[in-house]
Parts: C-alpha cells; structure tokens; sequence
C-alpha cells in the first residue's frame, strides 16, 4: 500500500515536471534580433530545452542498454539469421505498409508490397527475402508519410522519449499506424505469451536489429559532429523528407533553393550581398 | 499563313536542338569533372603505403582542386554569416578546409573498389549543375544515390554540395555550425574556438 502510493507520488511528480517543462516551453518567446529570429524560425523546435532533455536520456539509455545488446547480437549472430530476423519482421509490417501505400494513391508500390508478402511467404518461409534478391526492393510506408502526402504540415521538432525525433506528423501516424496493425488486434485476442506480446516483441528486435546495423555510423558521426542534438534534427527532417517522396527528387524541393543566386567569391562579400538592399531602400 | 508556321516551326526546331547540344556539352563536363575526380581521389589516397599525414596532403590537394570552399564556408554559416566579418570568414574557411581534411582523409584508409557509374547530370536554375552517380555497395543492398551539385568558378568546376540519399552535407553541416553559434551567444567566435580545439585533436589522434 505504501509503495504503492510513494510510486504514485513519484509519478505524480515527474508527470508534475514534465507539464512545468511543456508550460515553460511553451512560454519561451521567439527572439526579437532579426538574424536570430530568422534561426529560431529555421530550427522549428520552439520545445528545444525539453527535446534536449529527452535527447540525453534517449542518447544514456542507448549507451547503457541498446548499443551493448545491439553489439552483442552482431557479435554472437551470423548475418544470414539476422538477415532472416529483419526479413520476418519486415514481412509482418505488410498490411500496415501496404495499407498507406493504397491510402497515398500509390498503386504501383502497393503491388510490390504485395507481392513481396506473397513471394517471400511462399518461397522464403517469411525468412527469406526471395523477391528483394529478384529485383523488387523493401520499402517502408507509415501514416505520418501519408499525412505528408495528403498535404498536413509536420510541425514542430518533437524528441520522444524511447521513440526518438518525430513530429506531431509523426506522431499521429505511428499511433495510427499501431491500430492498422491486425498482428497487435491479434495480441489482443490470444493468451499465448509469444502472440500476446508479439507487438512488443517485434520492436525490441527491430530496435536491436536495425542498431546492430547502423551503431557504427551513428558513433562516427557523434564523433564528428559539434552538435550532436543539431545533427541529429538535421538527418531525422531529410531523411524524413526523403522517405516522404520514395526517394524521389522533386526538382522544385532539390535543396538548390540558395544556389541560384551567384555564390560570392571574396570573403565578406555575403555581408555587402545580403545588406545592399536595405542600402537601396 | 501555313507557310509561316511552319518556317516557325522549322527556326523553333533548330533553336531547340542547338539548345540541346550545347546543354548536353555542359552536362557531359560536369559528369567528366566529377568521374576524374573521383578517380584520382581513389588512386591517389586508397594506397596503402602512404602515411596519414601525406594522405591528408593528397587529400588537402584535390579538395582545393575540387571544391569551392569560400561558397560553402558561406552556406553552412546560415544567417550568421551576416555577422561574420571579414577576417572570422578568412579564418573559418581555413578552419573548415582543415576540418574537411582531418574529418575525411581517414577514411580513404582501406577503401575498397566499389564501382561508380554515372547516371546522369543536369542543369539547376542558375549557374549550378547536378551530376548524379550510384555507387555500389557490397554487401548486395541497393546502390548508394549520390548527388554532386557542381557551379563553375573561372571556368572550373567546383563542389558546392554534395547530397547522399538526399541527405545535404551542406544542409547538414549547417544546422550543426549554426547550433554551435547560436549556444555560444551568437558569436562566430564561438564556432571558430570550437573548429580549432577540434582540428588540433584530429591531428593528434590521426598521428602515424
């Protein structure tokens, strides 16, 4: 009883912390000097102090639990039976990829969808990614992309706890996509232990599996980078913004926007580019 | 009233094809500029028997030939390059080339051959040109995408970004530079102190 209550304070009190932290950053104000408004504007993350916050936690509990598991499973696992792992995990993503495939108007990708399920069901046992090897690639779709593409802005930065960078976009979609998902309503409906806790299951493999993959870049880059935080919002918005278009370039969106203008040659030049106009006025 | 269209027709035909080739002209040089470039880094800092620092040498050599840096020294700066004077801007760009070649010349180490073929390259508004090639990979996942965004300073080609699965370095290390001034108060200052610590411990760790 009395745990049970200290637990409840403890809660209480954290619940309490993070609400102040929302409220004072909600409050924090925009800056006034034109070129820093013009960067506060640019970074879109008005929450920063809280993402930052959340960032080391995530950046703490990766060092301290994911990364070592993540290390350990490329070390003790043949990349054969990992390649399986992901296969079979990929594969039961199908109906919630395939779902935001048709919602995005996006038949052509729908059929690889489909056809990748069938294909590496039947032949590769969920296993093996026997249609990948016969030229039909994996894709990833999820709600907050066919929010994008149904024209919703993403929003502000937002760093979640466990989660990582999203956006209230993003958001949305991973809490929509979490109810297309059949194999978690079949969890829902089963006592055994493996289908009960099969959506739990599949995201801590899936979050072992893809760190395994990727743990070296990303230490490369924390290494290299002055602003690992600033790093990070950056990749996560391109990448994001990448993954939005299929990897398309659209050639309006090309990050090309300032090169059009004659790129100054001297040093200090940009100073009497960017001021003239306010000499003319 | 036909005739005229079609003598129309015949002078907007040849514009057009005079157009085109002296489009395809331009294109094939940046292609070409970017498949000798990309060469010459391979030969010249794969080899094994060099050591870090005349790698880093070598390296130093084609990123002049290659980039324009003073361009990107202005891009990755963002609204702050407003504030830099004259002689923070001289500084960071030498701070940057240095970070370039401290942060990359490495990895050149025990580069294996991964085949690069051009797809293709085309014309940017303004002066720019975007030459795209697909590079390989050997551990049978789809070829990496990358794309070289190329302007001509006194008739060379220059670098000015360069954008991998469209991901921007010079968005990318913009964003960082930025975060780093913004933290130090908004002082370019602050960047610079920050590149200096950080080159001089590059140098020191790459030591043979």
């Amino acid at each position: 009883m009395s745990m049970d209550s200290n637990f409840c304070l403890t809660l209480r009190r954290a619940g309490l912390g993070l609400v102040l932290a929302l409220g004072l950053a909600g409050c924090a104000t925009a800056p006034t000097d034109p070129v820093e408004r013009e960067i506060y504007d640019e970074a879109n993350d008005p929450a920063q102090p809280l993402n930052e916050a959340i960032f080391e936690f995530n950046m703490a509990l990766d060092k301290i639990i994911v990364r070592p598991i993540a290390k350990a499973y490329e070390f003790l696992l043949p990349d054969l039976v990992r390649d399986s792992v992901r296969n079979f995990i990929r594969n039961l993503k199908t109906p919630v990829i395939l779902a935001n495939d048709i919602m995005q108007g996006e038949t052509d990708r729908a059929g690889q969808t489909m056809g990748r399920f069938l294909t590496n069901t039947l032949l590769g046992g969920g296993l093996f990614d026997v249609a990948g090897a016969a030229g039909i690639p994996y894709h990833e779709e999820d709600f907050g992309q066919t929010l994008a593409v149904w024209g919703v802005d993403d929003g502000p930065y937002l760093m979640l706890p466990l989660l990582g960078p999203s956006s209230p976009r993003a958001l949305a979609g991973f809490i929509v996509d979490a109810g297309l998902d059949p194999f978690r309503w079949w969890g829902y409906h089963s006592d055994r232990p493996v289908i009960e806790y099969n959506t739990a299951i599949r995201a801590g493999v899936e979050l072992i599996d893809n760190r395994s993959r990727n743990y070296r870049q990303l230490e490369s880059l924390e290494e290299n980078s002055l602003d690992f935080y600033a790093t990070v919002r950056s990749l996560y918005r391109q990448q994001r913004e990448s993954m939005i278009r299929n990897g398309m370039y659209d050639d309006e969106s090309i990050p090309t926007i300032g090169y059009e203008d004659a790129a100054p040659e001297g040093e200090g030049t940009p100073q009497a580019e960017l001021s003239s106009p306010s000499v003319l006025n | 009233m036909q005739r005229r269209s079609f003598l129309g027709f015949c002078a907007g035909f040849v514009l057009f094809v005079a157009s085109c080739s002296g489009m395809s002209q331009a294109q094939e040089d940046a292609g070409a500029f970017i498949l000798k470039l990309a060469d010459k880094a391979l030969t010249a800092l794969t080899d094994e028997n060099i050591t870090n620092a005349q790698r880093a040498d070598r390296f130093r050599d084609l990123l002049q030939e290659g980039m324009d840096i003073p361009t990107v020294a202005s891009r990755v700066l963002g609204p702050y390059v407003r504030r830099a004077t004259d002689d923070e801007m001289k500084e960071f760009i030498s701070l940057l080339e240095e970070n370039i070649v401290r942060k990359y010349a490495i990895m050149f180490k025990g580069y294996s051959g991964k085949s690069i073929e051009l797809i293709d390259t085309k014309d940017l508004r303004g002066d720019a040109q975007q030459v795209t090639v697909a590079i390989q990979r050997t551990d049978g996942e789809p070829p990496v995408d990358v794309r070289w965004i190329v302007h001509k300073v006194d008739g060379h080609d220059k670098i000015i970004d360069i954008i991998v699965e469209r991901v921007s370095m010079v968005t990318t290390q913009k964003e960082e530079f930025v975060s780093v001034i913004r933290r130090g108060g908004g002082k370019v200052e602050a960047l610079l102190s920050e590149l200096r610590e950080r080159n001089a411990e590059l140098a020191a760790n790459v030591q043979d």
